[in-house]
């Protein structure tokens, strides 16, 4: 019975943990195997070679659909609290909760190995988005309504040594949501818009504009010369043949 | 049993939530309520014409088509392959939320479960097969909020699809 009770404490108090989190996804240049779509930076489901990976609140997911119409549950790892995105880079996954980022091999694609947590100095409580590129990760950091804090920021890791991520530069966003990247142009989610970055230097992004402050942008996913965009009514395209200078090419409702 | 008292306090000290509120004044709030799942709105999975988008989710891009999810109800499909994007259909999946696709097979959440469908024919996506209690519904004990009152659920009511704000007298759960 004190089992029990101790148990149901624990429980209670994992349950009471923070809000709000997020990761990652990277969008674009982003190559897929062969018949593989491309996700949002705030997306559950992602599929890595023949495997389907899944996070709920707490656990990562692995399904083999080497027989795509059927399934096969291949393990459940369970990772932390408040878990909300999961983004694969290469032979990682990263997974967004709210109080950090989530590191994880998939060299074995069965069995997702711990590689480290990426937190930001600047915020503890946040939701945040993640994408990677070569040895870069950019998180969004939003701190206000749901997510707590007092500070909202774009936050650039050093992420050389994978076991170490280490934050180099950050800059204040308004509002910031989901992200992506096409080539040397990052495109950074708000509120009230979509600001674009340039990362020639990617450790230093350097803000170009802000476009469509009338729209709320929820994310993006950079789809050759084309800009996918989830705003709160809807869908945006952009053609970015110009990659730092978008055209809107059509809304849909 | 001291370890109990620990994590007694630990807990109230960590969450100031979830726990069950005695105060006896009558408080008519607006506050959280959990909206269930009927199971009759649950099965009823199928294709329709392109419908306006009520609630926009996430996106997904596969081949020169796009879906967009219609929180709880389902995606719309769009082809990009003309001169201008459009809706060619919207594909009913109850309180789906997540998509990813991979060779023709589309993979998303019908409530709890992970169905997945054949979209060799955007146009006419068809259900193959249903993993059972796959992917546990997101935010089915509290709010996604925190400082609040809420109605606590009741697991016997059926899944939490989401929360609502509503006037209701003395909600009794806190977190």
């Amino acid at each position: 019975m004190k089992k029990i009770f101790s148990i149901s404490l624990l429980i209670l108090i994992a349950v009471c943990q923070l809000r709000c989190d997020k990761v990652s996804s990277d969008s674009s240049s982003f190559k897929n195997d062969a018949g593989t779509g491309t996700g949002g930076s705030t997306a559950r489901f992602t599929v890595v070679g023949s495997y389907l990976y899944t996070v709920d609140k707490q656990n990562l997911k692995v399904f083999s659909i080497a027989d795509a119409a059927n399934p096969v549950l291949k393990n459940t790892v369970p990772v932390g609290f408040e878990i909300e995105t999961i983004y694969p880079f290469k032979d990682k996954l990263f997974i967004g909760s709210t109080s950090m980022v989530y590191i994880y091999s998939i060299t074995n694609p069965e069995t997702p190995a711990k590689l480290s947590t990426a937190i930001s100095p600047n915020v503890i409580r946040r939701c945040d988005p993640v994408i990677a590129r070569d040895t870069v990760a950019y998180a969004t950091l939003r701190t206000n309504g749901f997510c707590g804090g007092t500070q909202s920021i774009l936050a650039v890791y050093d992420i050389k040594d994978i076991t170490n991520p280490v934050q180099k530069s950050f800059y204040n966003v308004a509002e910031p949501y989901g992200l992506g990247f096409s080539d040397s142009t990052l495109y950074v989610c708000d509120r009230s818009g979509l600001n674009i970055f340039g990362i020639g230097n990617a450790y230093s992004p350097i803000f170009i504009k802000k476009m469509n402050p009338e729209e709320w942008f929820y994310d993006v996913i950079p789809y050759g010369n084309t800009l996918i965009c989830w705003v709160s009514n809807g869908l945006i395209l952009y053609d970015i043949t110009n990659r730092n200078n978008p055209q809107f090419i059509t809304k849909i409702i | 049993m001291r370890t109990s008292y620990f994590l007694l306090f630990a807990s109230i000290l960590c969450c100031s939530s979830c726990i069950i509120d005695n105060r006896n004044d009558n408080l008519r709030v607006n506050t959280w309520v959990p909206v269930y799942a009927q199971t009759s709105e649950i099965d009823q999975i199928g294709v329709t014409a392109p419908a306006s988008t009520v609630t926009a989710g996430k996106i997904y891009a596969y081949g020169n088509y796009i879906f967009q999810n219609d929180v709880f109800k389902g995606f719309h499909i769009i082809n990009n392959s003309g001169a201008t994007a459009q809706k060619i259909a919207f594909l009913k999946v109850p309180f789906s939320t997540e998509i990813a696709i991979r060779s023709n097979y589309l993979y998303t959440n019908n409530v709890s479960d992970l169905v997945i469908f054949d979209i060799s024919n955007p146009l006419k996506p068809v259900l193959v097969n249903r993993v059972k209690n796959a992917f546990p519904v997101i935010d089915q004990l509290y709010p996604p909020v925190t400082n609040t009152y809420f109605e606590c659920p009741d697991t016997k009511k059926g899944i939490v699809v989401r929360w609502e704000q509503k006037m209701i007298d003395r909600p009794n759960c806190r977190r």
